[in-house]
């Protein structure tokens, strides 16, 4: 068992497919892929084109950097441009543009920013340089949160006195919840995201069965898992008996990771509210850092100086983030907002919708015509 | 800017790896650090040290789920086998694909 490429069969895979299309007939599902993970491996594989038209995705917020409101980068630019700071953080959000300028384009400018590939980089870096502040700029869903409480609860027990945490964490189910009571998206049922789930357990997705009655079923990362998951789902739906399925079983159990959501309870609380990019304020749906732990809160201990973040002109990130709107319908998609030089978040991070029909989508069917309902088609001869 | 063609492999190289939200599996080859939980494991090929407190039931020769240096959870490899045997007896259809010729 290697965990990937047994779930890669393209054998297997037609035959999925085919039952999809058996179970659908002519009727169009509209399923909403939570997760930035999933968007990007439809596109990859071609699922996108394969499940057309009987299946239509909806690509949901799982995607930590896009979600990240641009105040909240804009103070951590203003971080980093503190001569006594270095700024850590994943490479991901490096190139995201905040109001003014990218992280990347600070650093250039002479200001200390590290990309690290986990919080506890972040930490060595603190022990092995004193003489700087290390700001550790910690974003994700409840996939990531539990690495930086690791992170935190071990800044403590080291009395490190220059490390803190910038917490951006959010939590997944509450901004769902939102996106169902706004009621602006239309969705039959939810591919649920299989890390964050790892994490939380499927019985977190049971409200979203039990007072909206949208199936989820909770699903892996490779072709023949999120096939599975979409023929479970039209089943599900097509029966009228919404319930949360796990398909990705090899990793989400009922009740999640018990040790990781242990130590999350002990270093964060939840928030009132938090700002989402492209949904607004969205109650009890991030972490902050607990009070005993405020010596490490880089909020509480730098002073916070952003109050206006500016997004984009023209810039339809949020609208793609609510699943209303295309990333194709966007007036600067592969024309000004391109991956090199991307102007709204979702170009930039690798599970950003329109970074994953820009990169994939030069094969698809599917983005061609939704392309050529917007621009001339002579335009789209070189594809 | 990079002709077009190009400009596509190399966005494809800078969103590679390091995949914020992405869990990807590693087996366990040898738990360095019984006491602070440390081991490195061998994902796809690359050998990583990473952190196995989330993972204390963890031991070697196990797979586990590897994000942002840290085992989310020890992959079970019966339910993998199931979900695989569940698939395996899935029987084909004369469904036409995607309806059309995709490349049209």
């Amino acid at each position: 068992m290697r965990y990937v490429s047994e779930f890669r069969n393209p054998d297997l895979a037609r035959r999925l497919i085919g039952q999809i299309k058996e179970e659908c007939g002519s009727r169009t599902y509209r399923l909403m892929e939570i997760c930035g993970g999933h968007t990007h491996a439809f596109y990859r594989f071609g699922l996108v084109d394969l499940l057309y038209p009987s299946i239509e995705l909806v690509h949901g917020p799982g995607c930590p950097v896009c979600v990240l409101p641009t105040k909240r980068l804009d103070q951590a630019i203003a971080y980093a441009l503190n001569p006594k700071v270095l700024l850590a953080t994943y490479g991901d959000m490096m190139r995201v543009p905040g109001s003014r300028q990218t992280l990347v384009e600070v650093a250039a400018q002479g200001a200390d920013v590290q990309m690290v590939y986990s919080p506890l980089d972040a930490l060595a870096l603190a022990q092995h340089g004193p003489e700087k502040i290390v700001i550790f700029f910690a974003i994700g869903f409840e996939t990531t949160a539990p690495a930086t409480a690791v992170t935190l609860l071990e800044a403590k027990r080291k009395g490190l006195k220059n490390f803190l945490v910038f917490c951006n964490h959010v939590r997944l189910i509450p901004a769902i919840i939102f996106i169902l009571d706004t009621g602006k998206t239309a969705i039959d049922g939810f591919i649920g995201p299989g890390h964050v789930s790892t994490i939380i357990g499927a019985k977190a997705w049971r409200p979203v069965v039990d007072q909206y009655g949208k199936g989820v079923v909770i699903s892996g990362f490779e072709p023949l898992d999120l096939l599975q998951s979409v023929w479970m789902l039209v089943r599900q739906i097509k029966q009228r008996k919404p319930q949360v399925e796990v398909q990705y079983r090899r990793s989400v159990r009922q009740e999640g990771n018990p040790i990781a959501l242990g130590l999350m309870e002990q270093t964060f609380d939840i928030r009132e509210t938090f700002e989402w990019r492209g949904l607004g304020w969205i109650p009890k749906s991030g972490f902050e850092i607990r009070d005993e732990l405020a010596l490490w809160d880089a909020e509480r201990m730098v002073p916070y100086e952003v109050t206006e973040g500016r997004e984009p002109r023209g810039c339809i990130c949020g609208d793609v983030l609510r699943g209303v709107r295309k990333p194709w319908d966007c007036p600067l998609f592969g024309k000004t907002c391109t991956p090199q030089r991307p102007i709204g978040a979702c170009m930039v991070s690798s599970e950003g919708a329109c970074a994953a029909v820009y990169l994939h989508g030069r094969h698809s069917h599917r983005v061609r015509l939704g392309l050529q309902e917007k621009v001339p088609p002579e335009t789209l001869t070189h594809r | 800017m990079l002709p077009r063609r190009n400009g596509f492999r190399a966005c494809w190289l800078l969103a590679g790896d390091e995949e914020m939200c992405l869990a990807i599996p590693g087996q366990i080859i040898q738990i360095t650090d019984g006491e602070s939980r440390l081991a490195v494991v061998n994902v796809s090929g690359v050998t990583r040290t990473i952190s196995l407190r989330l993972v204390p039931e963890a031991k070697e020769g196990d797979w586990v789920l590897v994000h942002v240096g840290f085992a989310l959870q020890v992959l079970d490899e019966r339910a993998a086998e199931e979900t695989l045997k569940v698939l395996s007896q899935i029987q084909p259809t004369d469904a036409v694909f995607g309806g059309r010729d995709v490349n049209q």
